[in-house]
């Protein structure tokens, strides 16, 4: 029995076809297979299935993920992606789940907390602040270690340094430090 | 038909081309969109389920996955390299649109571990990349104005330093 392929008019030009809803397939002989095997890997990786891919990503991938579209966008920005990355580092905090993440994301979030705090305390030493050593090599990612150019093969994954228990209180106090000065600006502002 | 314990019953699958897999529903069980088909039928079920969303290519593949899974696990110990080895020949198997049709079909069907892997395969694939390996990759449009995609890319510039040339 054929069922139509209906079209979707989502507006995202692909030139290689319209999107294939996966739910109705045209079920045709051999030469629509071909078509289909092109098609039905091509995209639709909805908001759940790519948070699952950026669930396993690293800082780097998920920030460069962010600029990708404006689906990727919304999804990297995910406090939860960014809680992963942020606890995946660091010790025992010495508090619980529930507690933390609910203190940091009063404070601005993980992902601020991240981006401000945590990533240059991961930074090895170097004189200057502005360049990572790993522009110097076009292979070598210090922090991270050694990439392998195996395609699609699945590498050693090297462990992100581990942050002790100061560094990461020092992170969570400047990140209520930063909170405050921001409030205090706010408030002078209004009066 | 009696005297059959729980394991040894098969289950038939059919994909969106009509093939008909006959698996067996220990192996069915990891296929959890299928288990709560199975579950949700009040008699037993005969006939063939249909899945109008995977085709031949990727049930097969990820019946190939869970069967030897299941393989490593029951038999001996050290079964772990093993189960490294295949997991890295299964990755390496396969293109980019196949590997992207596979965690369709497995997110589809509700395969966790294999989901788990794939994931975390993809990932590894588009780690330390540039945006647009990751755009052509996924086919995706870019969406964003030209200043819009450069303030994003000032924000996030620490990411883009030692990117691998596409």
């Amino acid at each position: 029995m054929k069922r139509p392929i209906p079209r979707d008019g989502d507006g995202n030009g692909n030139g290689n076809g319209d999107l294939l809803k996966m739910k109705k397939v045209k079920v045709d002989g051999d030469a629509n297979a071909e078509e289909n095997c092109v098609l039905r890997g091509m995209r639709y990786f909805d908001d759940n299935v790519l948070f699952e891919v950026l669930k396993h990503a690293d800082a780097r991938t998920l920030a460069m993920a962010s600029c990708v579209n404006k689906q990727w966008h919304k999804t990297a920005q995910d406090e939860r992606l960014w809680e992963l990355i942020c606890t995946k580092q660091w010790a025992n905090t010495g508090c619980g789940e529930e507690q933390l993440r609910s203190v940091v994301l009063a404070l601005g979030g993980f992902r601020r907390l991240h981006s401000l705090y945590l990533r240059p305390l991961s930074k090895p030493y170097s004189s200057s602040s502005s360049s990572s050593s790993s522009s110097s090599s076009p292979t070598s990612s210090s922090v991270w270690g050694p990439i392998s150019q195996a395609p699609v093969a699945p590498r050693p994954k090297p462990l992100p340094p581990r942050l002790g228990k100061d560094a990461v209180h020092l992170s969570l106090s400047l990140l209520s430090i930063r909170f405050y000065e921001k409030m205090s600006n706010f408030n002078n502002r209004t009066r | 038909m009696s005297g059959i314990s729980d394991t040894e019953r098969m289950i038939t699958l059919k994909t969106v081309e009509g093939t008909l897999f006959d698996v067996k529903s220990s192996i069915a069980k990891d296929l959890k969109t299928v288990q709560a088909f199975i579950d949700d039928s009040d008699d037993d079920v005969t006939s063939p389920i249909p899945l109008p969303n995977v085709f031949t290519r990727e049930l097969s593949r990820i019946l190939d996955y869970l069967n030897n899974h299941h393989r490593f696990r029951s038999g001996i110990e050290k079964a772990d390299e093993e189960m490294a080895r295949y997991d890295a020949e299964f990755a390496k198997s396969m293109s980019h649109e196949e590997l992207k049709a596979l965690i369709l079909a497995a997110n589809y069907l509700n395969v966790k571990d294999l989901l788990e892997f794939l994931n975390q395969t993809v990932a590894d694939v588009i780690q330390n990349k540039s945006v647009e390996f990751v755009r052509n990759f996924f086919g995706i449009e870019n969406d964003y104005t030209p200043e819009e995609e450069e303030k994003l890319r000032n924000e996030n510039e620490w990411a883009f330093n030692g990117v691998e040339q596409d």
